[in-house]
């Protein structure tokens, strides 16, 4: 009856030292060498489970599981140091050359002339300034008459304007959408509006048939100059920076009075002159003011209850000012190495 | 416009300040100056040197020896490369002077005639643009003077910016008037001799026709010229300007021609008043018309161009015909010459518009034009024209008329305005006492008038002056009060926050939902103007009445015209890879003749093209270019999420309503690989191959792929819902059959989905094999299921139904037959 005993004992003598020798293998060579003394077909276990008919019948069930628990451990033994060799393997010895190139993908990049589009009525929004547009394509009324630009007028060389038929241009400025939002809404009004405006002017560094720019109006009663003059000031400051400093200057637009150019202080030279500015140290940014009472008689406001400003500005000319392009024609190009610089 | 600072400060001594901080203050206060530019630098060693004799050069033809003398009797020799006269005055360049282009001059050695200096031309000198001679100085300069001195050189010229509303300052004293210190009360008009100063002459006035002095002058049309001043001067002795005069002149970069002309030019630029000076002797009748150009009537103006009339000209005529094209340029016939010794001289008012189409007409704009469109002054032609008369008189000689004709209604009263300081206060919002705005008001120009306003509030009654007829209601007063005080004194207001009644428009979200989707795609954003060569436009494109070129004359129909331009640009650089989107608008012609024109049809629309590797080149794979499979599974994402549409291949019974569709030119998709974006019936957007032959591409291009779409067809943000998750557990199930190749698998999911229960989450196809083992015609097709039920755990056997249920359906409508192992 000493047999079963035995081959109990020798199954945990078995697994104790293979356990042990497992543990303690310091190389996957090694390891197999212990796989295949322990767990192979003709291993220790195997050896011993093939004596295992010489036990008892009653006892054979006993064994079998001690058997089975054995071999379970240790193929988990042997399991969990297989890993943790190979994880060492190839932390200690590199397989690769870590140095070459990751799998990449193409990288998309938004256009400058949208990230300051963005970036210019995010500050507006801020200050309550709705996101609105408008046709490109206009009747000469909106983009002239309706903002008291009379036609063959002097005035009116301002704009070279692209004619689509008799009456109908391609806008000369966002501003025609002022006349338009007004016709449509009842004060108090804040809106932006981007978009593409169209003048007679060739490609060349600093000129564009076709180019972005950014409107804006504010209408409300108790609007005065000075609220106009601080709301530019503080785009100004959040936009170019607070140290940037902004000036009004006298200007002339007949949709506007009384009308100002807006200048920033040189970012380049910070006002000392420089080529950026032209040795004056500033930069025009927009032209602006408050809205023409005209304006508001051909939309239909009492310009004697509400006051307002409206301002216009280019946004692809902002945007060289921002990333020191030097040219109004990189914009459109679609030069993919130009593009992919504004990921 | 050009204004000289010498002039500036004889005109008002007041004036203080360098040159630079008058620049700011007008910049500040009026008008944007655009530069400062110095005249006469670099010119202080020239000398005023006499011709004494000249002789040609013996051994060069087109030279000339010329012995001069510099106030002195000792000649010195210089060499001449352009005509000069013996006893005429010329600037001498000693040796050592550097020019103002930076020539150096020295005693040279010219084919073998030694020239000590040089004599100069305008240009050398840095007067003006002509080197064509050289500049023949006015007779009334001393030899051997510093010539910049004796011009009154240095003088400093301010290029102003002028804007439409103040063409007043076009002329000196308007500006040295915004300058002085004291205003109008500072302005003082130079002396040209006590006794010219006192001449005046007796108007003879008439609505129409006047006849005066031996002239007769009749305005035919009043709408065309509503004032016309006409003084006849006898026995002038035409010839070069004095120095003082030429030199106002140089400064403004205006040739002096002679004294006559040279005094209508000074008279326009001191007080913003173009006159004309004719010599009376070439009038025929004598008589001056001023009427409308007749068709067939031709005239040869002083520039020498001819010019054929019309009838929307405005014309001077005589008893002959026309001699002047009105307000815009006197004609050759009639000008003053050296010969002349009568003079007619002319100030009139010419009407802005007609003065506006006589000069398109002609093609020419001129200091006059400029001036007559922009209105002048009515009120002081008098003025204007008695100065003129008296610089002649002090620089000619000569007898004026004591008559002189004046025809056209007389300037009425005088325009008042009132302004409330209230509405200062409200639109500027700081507040103005009534003191302080007349003080603002008064020195340029707005004298108080008379009268009384309501009693709380009085408004200021404020005279308007004649010069600035710009000024038309309150606003512009207010305007001028804000200028004046300074546009940067209106501090210390806080920014607002206020409220809007105008909602955003949704497309802005729409643009900015589609842009992150090509960005977190790979593709760069372009930006195009919306023109359209011809090829790339289609036949439905809008026209250009006035493009600037050939290529620019559509706009385009599509976005595709746009991007392949771009797409090109970058082929053209040897780049393969190529990756672009864009979101802009589209137009086409409304395609009637409508009474008022309609405006063209805009739409938004985005669009993308692709081209080259599927991803960027590693050496871990083999390169793939973009294919069929990667523009299908980019429709589908935009037709998913974005869309909210289908994605249907463009069959050829479903070509012709794609084509209908107003996406653009589908010329250009090729045929059997172009997909639309469907929605209810209405294609939204098309996807597919570009035909190569619709791109100028180099031979290496891998497939060009692209797609456009209805930008307004995008679902907005808000539109996204939430489905529950499920807390039970998934079952997955694949399914494998053989089908004959006719079955499309679209066909087949619509059975399979109309098989399955609603807990059916997900089916894919996940293989497609053909070849061995499958017969001829067939193809095997493997989709993986996925169930899941929102409200408990599914067992075996409803998934083990589920199946059954789509193996029959398969089985019963496609014919096919499930394949095992």
């Amino acid at each position: 009856m000493t047999e079963p005993i035995q081959l109990v004992d020798a199954l945990e003598r078995i697994e104790g030292e293979g356990l042990a020798s497992i543990e303690a293998a310091e190389s996957l060579e090694a390891l197999e060498e212990l796989r295949v003394r322990y767990l192979g077909r003709s291993g220790d276990l195997a050896g011993l489970l093939s004596r295992i008919g010489q036990a008892p019948p009653e006892d054979r069930r006993t064994i079998g599981q001690a058997a089975n628990t054995a071999k379970r451990r240790l193929q988990e033994a042997h399991t969990f140091r297989q890993a943790a060799l190979e994880s060492a393997e190839s932390a200690g010895v590199a397989q690769a050359d870590l140095t070459m190139p990751g799998r990449r993908a193409w990288e998309g990049g938004v256009h400058p002339v949208t990230r300051v589009i963005d970036e210019i009525c995010e500050i507006f929004r801020e200050l309550g300034f709705s996101k609105v547009r408008g046709p490109e394509a206009e009747t000469e009324w909106y983009n002239f008459q309706a903002l008291n630009i009379p036609l063959e007028h002097p005035a009116a060389d301002m704009w070279d304007t692209f004619y689509l038929a008799d009456g109908v241009v391609l806008r000369s400025h966002t501003s025609p959408v002022q006349a338009r939002i007004m016709e449509t809404h009842e004060p108090p009004v804040r809106v932006v509006v981007p978009g593409l405006c169209y003048r007679r002017d060739p490609f060349d560094a600093t000129h564009a048939p076709a180019f972005e720019q950014i409107e804006g109006l504010a209408v409300d009663e108790g609007i005065d100059f000075v609220e106009f003059r601080s709301t530019i000031e503080h785009f100004v400051h959040r936009f170019f920076g607070r140290e940037t400093t902004a000036r009004f200057r006298p200007a002339y637009f007949p949709f506007t009075e009384p009308s100002a150019e807006v200048d920033v202080s040189c970012h380049m030279c910070g006002g000392s002159g420089c080529s950026t500015c032209k040795g004056t140290g500033w930069i025009e940014i927009m032209g602006s003011g408050m809205v023409h009472p005209a304006v508001f008689e051909a939309v239909g406001y009492d310009p004697e209850r509400y006051t307002g400003y409206a301002f216009g500005m280019g946004s692809a000319r902002i945007a060289m000012l921002r990333y020191g392009i030097p040219d109004i024609r990189l914009f459109y190009e679609g030069d993919a190495r130009f593009l992919a610089q504004f990921r | 416009m050009k204004v000289s600072v010498n002039w500036l400060r004889e005109l008002a001594p007041g004036i203080d300040g360098s040159p630079e901080d008058l620049a700011d203050h007008l910049s500040m206060t009026a008008v944007a100056v655009d530069e400062v530019h110095r005249i006469g630098a670099g010119i202080e060693s020239v000398v005023v040197a006499r011709v004494e004799e000249t002789t040609a050069h013996p051994d060069a033809d087109r030279l000339n020896l010329a012995s001069i003398t510099v106030g002195t009797d000792e000649p010195i020799g210089v060499v001449v490369g352009a005509p000069v006269r013996a006893g005429a005055l010329y600037p001498h360049a000693p040796p050592g002077t550097t020019l103002p282009g930076g020539l150096k001059i020295g005693t040279r050695k010219i084919r073998g005639q030694t020239s000590h200096g040089m004599l100069c031309s305008e240009r050398e000198l840095g007067l003006g643009w002509d080197q064509s001679g050289i500049l023949e100085l006015p007779p009334d300069l001393v030899p051997g003077e510093p010539l910049a001195e004796a011009l009154g050189f240095p003088d400093h010229v301010l290029e102003l910016d002028l804007t439409p509303n103040r063409a007043d300052l076009a002329g000196h004293l308007a500006v040295a008037r915004e300058l002085a210190p004291e205003g109008e009360a500072g302005l003082v008009l130079p002396s040209f001799g006590s006794a010219v100063d006192a001449w005046n002459p007796t108007w003879i006035d008439g609505e129409r026709d006047v006849s005066a002095a031996g002239v007769r002058v009749v305005i035919e049309d009043p709408e065309r010229c509503s004032r016309f001043l006409g003084i006849v001067i006898r026995g002038v002795r035409v010839c070069p300007s004095p120095a003082w005069l030429a030199a106002r002149l140089w400064a403004l970069g205006a040739r002096p021609i002679n004294n006559v002309v040279d005094a209508t030019n000074y008279a326009m630029h001191e007080l913003n008043h173009p006159l004309h000076a004719y010599d009376l002797a070439t009038l025929r009748g004598p008589e001056v018309r001023v009427r409308a150009g007749r068709a067939g009537e031709r005239l040869r103006t002083l520039d020498g161009e001819e010019h054929a009339l019309a009838e929307v000209s405005s014309v001077i005529a005589d008893a002959d015909g026309a001699i002047g094209l009105a307000g815009v340029m006197g004609g050759e016939d009639t000008e003053v010459s050296s010969a002349t010794t009568d003079v007619f001289l002319e100030c009139a008012v010419f009407d802005p518009l007609r003065t506006r189409r006589t000069a398109r007409q002609a093609g020419l704009s001129t200091d006059a034009s400029y001036r007559f469109e922009r209105g002048v002054d009515r009120t002081d032609v008098e003025k204007a024209i008695t100065r003129c008369a008296r610089l002649i008189l002090a620089t000619a000689g000569g007898r004026a008329e004591e008559q002189a004709v004046r025809v056209g209604p007389l300037p009425g009263e005088r325009t008042v305005l009132e302004l409330r300081p209230s509405r200062v206060r409200q639109v500027l919002g700081r507040s103005f006492d009534r003191e302080e705005l007349a003080g603002i008001l008064a020195p340029i120009g707005f004298q108080p008038a008379n009268g009384s306003g309501k009693a709380d509030d009085p408004p200021l009654r404020l005279f308007v002056p004649g010069w600035r007829n710009d000024v038309t209601r309150e606003i512009d007063l207010v305007e001028e009060v804000a200028r004046r005080h300074g546009y940067n004194r209106f501090e210390g207001g806080a920014f607002a926050v206020r409220p809007s009644s105008v909602p955003d428009d949704p497309a802005w979200e729409r643009a900015e939902r589609v842009r992150r989707l090509f960005v977190a795609r790979g593709y760069l954003e372009a930006r195009s103007a919306s023109f359209a060569t011809a090829r790339r436009a289609g036949p439905d494109a809008v026209e250009l009445r006035n493009p600037l070129s050939a290529e620019e004359a559509r706009l385009r129909t599509d976005l595709m015209a746009s991007l392949l331009d771009r797409l090109e640009y970058n082929l053209a650089r040897g780049r393969r890879d190529v990756r672009l989107f864009e979101i802009g608008t589209a137009f086409a012609a409304t395609g009637d003749d409508e009474e008022p024109p309609a405006l063209p049809l805009e739409e938004l629309r985005a669009a993308f093209v692709v081209t080259g590797g599927r991803e960027p080149e590693h050496w871990g794979a083999e390169a793939a270019d973009v294919d069929l499979w990667d523009l299908k599974g980019l429709a589908e994402e935009l037709a998913g999420d974005l869309l909210g549409a289908g994605v249907r291949p463009v069959l050829p019974d479903t070509a012709e309503r794609v084509a209908e569709a107003g996406l653009g030119s589908v010329a250009r998709w090729l045929d059997g690989e172009a997909f639309e974006l469907e929605r209810q019936g209405r294609v939204v957007g098309l996807a597919g191959r570009v035909k190569n032959s619709a791109v100028d591409a180099p031979r290496w291009v891998a497939p060009i792929w692209g797609g456009e779409f209805r930008l307004a067809a995008v679902r907005r943000d808000a539109e996204a819902a939430f489905a529950s998750l499920s807390p039970y557990p998934r079952v997955g199930r694949d399914l494998a059959i053989i089908v004959s190749e006719k079955r499309t698998v679209s066909e087949l999911e619509e059975v399979i989905r109309g098989a399955c229960p609603p807990f059916l989450e997900s089916v894919w196809l996940f293989d497609v094999y053909e070849g061995e083992e499958i017969p001829e015609g067939c193809r095997s097709l493997a989709w993986r299921f996925r169930f899941q039920a929102a409200d408990r755990t599914l067992t075996d056997e409803e998934v083990d139904a589920a199946m059954n249920a789509v193996t029959f359906a398969l089985e019963d409508k496609s014919d096919a037959r499930i394949r095992t192992s």
